[in-house]
């Protein structure tokens, strides 16, 4: 009985499983005045809610969860020599990192890890003609996670994270009148920032 | 290379050179990793002047129905290198570094083009590699026996060879071959967890920021091509870091 009762303490001081909920930003999603270096944005902000899994094994980590967007704003092209007028995206990644976590003995910890992500992206473009056309993708990128996390109460871990990725779809919509191709892809590369709570099951 | 960029760089490695009255200590290491989005768009002004596009290897990311296209995909580099690091005064770090990346994945694909008014198929070949000495000047904060947090900044002396190869559907060819070297900005945030008193598992994240000067084209096939090779973007490595003598 006694052996049952401290086993949870001993395992939970080992931090190994951790579960968080987080809120995030990202800035510039799409990067449609890198897809056109012609065109002045005002670019579409989104913010991200997500679920976060981290696993500890000595000072090794890796961490997953899924990460799904709610834009703040739409993206709007100013100056334009091509179709674009508003675009509105949203994606769900699932991302998955490894990497090395430096605990800073009864504060938290700092971690780095690099990785790569699934993204199911949808989205809205709203071309000059006043047509509006569903665009999606599903694709794959690389990058990494820098976080902290500090000790708020025994189990329940306050966090930041900085995530980075590169990725991008194929090219699924005309938005030039010049040629007959499609040149519109859903661009997910950029910045996160995130913080969350997390609280450590095991 | 000229005398400058010699100077430079011989003066840098200077500064990472045994520093004994300083109460210096000594680590090498070894890591492997990637880069994402190696050599950045690729772009070529025979990209926007023969195939339309505007950014390199992402305008020629291209489909069209009733044309067998593929994503082209930005190239994944993998990287592996070596480091050598002084720290002295506890705090205070010198890094240098020799890295050798090259593409891995992507950079290859299907797209479509404007042929003189006639839409034309074209098989994309994007190939890149890189050698870099970063030398940087940072903090180096111990956290007991167990840790260490680096974060420094520095120039590295890059050197760069970047290909194409585009064959339309016709049989026609163009080639680019570009070799150039450069002094991008480099940041690095490091990690190291002590498994032993002198060994350590790390990490980084190191960003270059710059590119060469216009670079003209060293291929014979398809016409006179420039570009300028870019080293920006971020790598994350895994490694081993060896100290001689206890931090």
């Amino acid at each position: 009985m006694m052996v049952s009762l401290c086993l949870p303490l001993t395992l939970r001081a080992n931090d190994v499983l951790g579960l968080g909920v987080h809120l995030g930003a990202h800035h510039n999603v799409g990067y449609v005045n890198e897809q056109d270096t012609s065109v002045l944005t005002d670019p579409q902000n989104s913010m991200l809610l997500g679920l976060a899994l981290k696993v500890n094994a000595a000072f090794f980590f890796i961490r997953t969860g899924f990460d799904t967007t709610f834009p703040l704003n739409q993206g709007e092209v100013l100056e334009n020599s091509g179709q674009v007028e508003k675009y509105k995206l949203n994606y769900v990644a699932v991302p998955f990192f490894l990497g090395l976590r430096f605990p800073v003995k009864d504060r938290g910890e700092f971690y780095m890890g690099g990785g790569m992500a699934y993204f199911l992206g949808s989205g809205k473009v709203t071309l000059t003609s006043g047509a509006t056309e569903d665009i999606s993708a599903v694709n794959y990128g690389y990058g990494f996670i820098t976080g902290v996390q500090f000790i708020v109460l025994p189990d329940v871990r306050f966090y930041m994270e900085w995530e980075y990725f590169d990725a991008r779809s194929e090219a699924v919509l005309k938005t030039q009148t010049a040629n007959a191709w499609d040149n519109f892809y859903i661009d997910y590369t950029g910045h996160r920032i995130i913080l969350g709570v997390m609280y450590y099951l095991l | 290379m000229n005398s400058k960029t010699l100077t430079c760089i011989v003066v840098l490695v200077f500064l990472a050179l045994p520093l004994q009255g300083w109460g210096a200590s000594y680590a090498a290491g070894a890591y492997g990793g990637f880069a994402p989005s190696l050599g950045g768009d690729l772009h070529t002004a025979q990209h926007y002047s023969e195939f339309q596009s505007h950014n390199g290897i992402d305008g020629m990311n291209r489909s069209m129905e009733g044309y067998d296209t593929g994503r082209i995909d930005r190239i994944l580099g993998v990287t592996c290198g070596m480091l050598f690091k002084t720290i002295f005064y506890d705090y205070y770090q010198v890094r240098i570094a020799m890295n050798y990346t090259w593409g891995y994945f992507g950079g290859t694909g299907k797209t479509v083009f404007d042929d003189g008014g006639t839409t034309r198929l074209l098989d994309c070949e994007y190939s890149f590699w890189e050698a870099d000495i970063p030398v940087t000047f940072g903090i180096s904060i111990p956290f007991w026996k167990d840790i260490r947090i680096a974060f420094s900044c520095g120039l590295a002396y890059a050197y760069a060879d970047y290909s194409y190869r585009f064959e339309s559907s016709t049989g026609q060819q163009w080639k680019g071959s570009f070799a150039g070297w450069g002094l991008p900005l480099v940041i690095i945030l490091e990690g190291e967890y002590f498994v032993t008193e002198n060994v350590a598992a790390s990490t980084s994240l190191v960003y270059y920021k710059g590119s060469t000067k216009v670079l003209k084209d060293g291929s014979d096939a398809g016409g006179t091509d420039f570009a300028r090779i870019d080293f920006s973007g971020y790598r994350y490595s895994l490694g081993v870091t060896y100290y001689f003598g206890s931090i």
